[in-house]
């Protein structure tokens, strides 16, 4: 299932909206061919009764699935602030340190904070649960900041604020890991397909019975079943396909790190 | 059934817009690698760094410890193991620095025969540095940072080479307070200044002395200016038929410790009081005197600031000791480990980082990078660093009487003066 939300925007749609058309196609060539005419009054006016009960579904499960895909994709976004904000206050916390070990861990969270960019999110489309070389930066990045722990020379308010900013990080990558190897339940993505088309039927039924000028009502019904079914697959990933969780926050930080923004003695620029 | 057009047109939209987005940010490379201004190191290449310092004296040596400590820290633990920066190693020049012009030109061209060298940290002497070291590296914009040098024509704007910073005080500073000391505190009209010609080092400090002592009401009743030739008695037999009620002896070892002895020699002088400046502050110094080095005082750095730190006494001084199996041997120390971090935190903040690894720096950068440092809490004070070069902005000068001097006593000196002033006390700045 991931190699089918992790395609890009246009391809989802090509695929799901040609889909929904070539079905329905398909279908209103079968209907001319099985149904005959003269059944086809009967046949339409019991599709019409039925349209609303599979409109009904159709909308309930497509919109379940929207819903909790978005939130999932927001709850990523909302993971990656956390850590981004975690990482921040890790730099702030370690200015009260003296200034060759502020600059040694706010060095330590740039490398971190670059991997997850350039290496760990790339990652995380394609195989989220194989070891990346962000995990090794933030082993070595922990390793740092409780080396201070028992210094006598760090504050303990100051080593106390970085491991906790530090769990931050650490437990917010970890979340976003688990959120990276979750993925779009099938079930019910499948019962959404067969409800389009079960739609997509009932609708051919009704534009057979009631003549060409009904025909737009089906197409319409065809394009929104296959713009839903887009939709859901478009942000179904939260790190792969055209939805994705943005980068920008953790680069923006590792940048205004990088360029010397926490170290205390470059605060008045 | 309006409303299902319009959902069309939204939900094709936004998937189009976002297959068309995912653009990435345009990498940033830096400088172009054929600018002269242009440093590129290599994958498992070194960043080259220079120490250019005067080994024959201790100051020199001690200096150079705290260079490597600063080189052994980067990976956050003193092991006697060089860390890394930004993924690669530190090559260290070393160049000795003969305290002399000559020598300091010789040096820096030696040096500058890497032409990946970054930074040089030195020199010792500020006869090495000014109007030598100090324009052979700017012109080819090679940044040096002193930790020892003190002579104010070094950051004087007139004279200032642009790539030239210093960690260690200003002579003004100590000139100052070494004349508040004799004036004030010990309540000395008259003074008589021994320097030695031709280095700046010597000949700036016993003037700005002269400078402070005479504002404040004194008078200098005699200068020496010691010439190579020299016999170092001389000084206390011209002194002898008229003694001063001070003399201070702005000398470097072991010319102040000939001098010195030779004026305790004297009987007629065993009542003037007797100033030494930093560049005395060694076992050297002692040694010569033995005994009659009692009662003698040196001026330079106030210890008791850096001694209460508890990042040099619990973790820095350990290092120091298991480094060099002694205690330190000069009073720069402090001063040489800040310039490092000055150094290696400039690098941090202005190095491009490539894919694989390969680093980029701008010269110019570099230099902006220190220009941008405020209030550093280095291991020997608040470093600031000016556009003349000077980033000690203030220092506590304390005034220590032998024995009780840090290099004998270490950790249980204690001065009998001390000031703080800052460049602006003593006119510099603003």
């Amino acid at each position: 299932m991931s190699w089918l939300t992790s395609l890009n925007g246009g391809v989802l749609l090509a695929l799901c909206v040609g889909g929904t058309v070539l079905f329905a196609l398909a279908m209103l060539l079968a209907l001319i061919l099985v149904i005959p005419q003269r059944s086809r009054e009967g046949t339409g006016m019991t599709a019409a009764a039925y349209m609303t009960v599979l409109g009904s579904l159709f909308a309930i499960l497509t919109g379940f699935l929207i819903n909790s895909e978005y939130s999932t994709l927001r709850q990523a976004q909302n993971i990656v602030g956390i850590e981004v904000a975690g990482a921040s206050q890790l730099a702030y916390a370690s200015a009260s340190l003296p200034p060759s070990d502020t600059s040694l861990v706010q060095a330590s969270l740039v490398r971190y904070l670059t991997s997850v960019s350039a290496a760990e999110w790339p990652q995380l489309e394609v195989d989220p649960g194989a070891r990346s070389r962000a995990g090794d930066d933030l082993s070595s990045l922990s390793r740092l900041v409780f080396s201070y722990g028992p210094r006598p020379y760090a504050p303990s308010v100051t080593t106390d604020a970085m491991q906790t900013s530090l769990a931050t990080v650490t437990e917010s990558r970890r979340q976003r890991l688990v959120i990276a190897t979750q993925e779009l339940p099938l079930p019910l993505f499948v019962l959404s397909v067969v409800t389009g088309m079960a739609l997509i039927s009932g609708a051919l039924l009704v534009a057979l019975r009631t003549g060409p000028r009904y025909g737009l009502v089906a197409a319409g019904i065809v394009l929104i079943v296959g713009f839903d079914l887009t939709a859901i697959l478009a942000i179904s990933a939260p790190f792969a396909g055209p939805f994705v969780t943005s980068t920008e926050p953790i680069q923006q930080l590792a940048q205004e790190i990088a360029s010397g923004d926490y170290l205390g003695w470059l605060g008045s620029r | 059934m309006r409303a299902v057009p319009a959902i069309f047109i939204l939900v094709l939209i936004s998937v189009l817009l976002t297959a068309c987005g995912g653009s990435t940010p345009s990498a940033v490379t830096g400088c172009a690698p054929d600018d002269a201004d242009c440093v590129e190191v290599g994958i498992g290449e070194p960043i080259y760094l220079g120490a250019f310092l005067a080994l024959d004296f201790a100051s020199g040596r001690d200096t150079l410890a705290s260079v490597r400590l600063a080189l052994d820290y980067l990976d956050g633990v003193f092991d006697q193991n060089d860390g890394q920066l930004l993924g690669h190693d530190i090559a260290l020049l070393v160049e000795k620095d003969e305290c002399n012009a000559v020598s300091g030109r010789i040096g820096a061209r030696a040096m500058l025969s890497e032409p990946g060298l970054l930074a040089v940290i030195g020199p010792t002497c500020s006869s090495t540095a000014f109007g030598s070291a100090d324009q052979v590296l700017s012109e080819r914009d090679v940044l040096l940072v002193s930790p020892s040098n003190t002579a104010p024509s070094l950051t004087d704007p007139d004279s200032h080479q642009r790539t030239y910073f210093r960690t260690a005080f200003n002579d003004a500073i100590q000139g100052s307070v070494v004349a508040d000391f004799v004036f004030s505190r010990q309540q000395l009209t008259s003074a008589v200044t021994v320097s030695k010609a031709d280095d700046a080092y010597s000949s700036q400090l016993a003037a700005t002395f002269g400078v402070s002592f005479t504002a404040l009401g004194g008078t200098v009743v005699r200068s020496f200016s010691l010439k190579p030739g020299d016999a170092r008695a001389g000084v206390a037999q011209a002194l002898q038929a008229d003694p001063p009620a001070a003399i201070f002896i702005a000398l470097q070892t072991p010319d102040c410790g000939e001098v010195a002895a030779a004026i305790r020699r004297q009987p007629s002088l065993r009542d003037s009081t007797i100033v030494v400046a930093e560049a005395c502050q060694t076992e050297d110094f002692i040694d010569t005197l033995g005994a009659s080095a009692t009662g003698i005082y040196a001026s330079g750095p106030d210890f008791s600031t850096v001694q209460a730190d508890p990042f040099y006494r619990d973790w820095y001084l350990p290092a120091y000791r298991q480094l060099t199996g002694n205690d330190p041997d000069g009073v720069f120390g402090p001063s040489a480990f800040d310039a490092a971090g000055l150094v290696i935190d400039a690098i941090r903040r202005t190095a491009v980082v490539l894919p694989g690894g390969v680093l980029r720096f701008s010269r110019a950068q570099l230099r902006r990078a220190l220009l941008d440092v405020r209030r550093y809490a280095g291991l020997s004070g608040s470093l600031t660093c000016l556009p003349t070069g000077d980033c000690s902005e203030g220092a506590r000068i304390a005034i220590y009487r032998a024995p009780d001097w840090p290099i004998v006593r270490g950790d249980r000196a204690t001065p009998v003066f001390s000031q703080f002033k800052t460049l602006a006390e003593v006119g510099l700045t603003n």
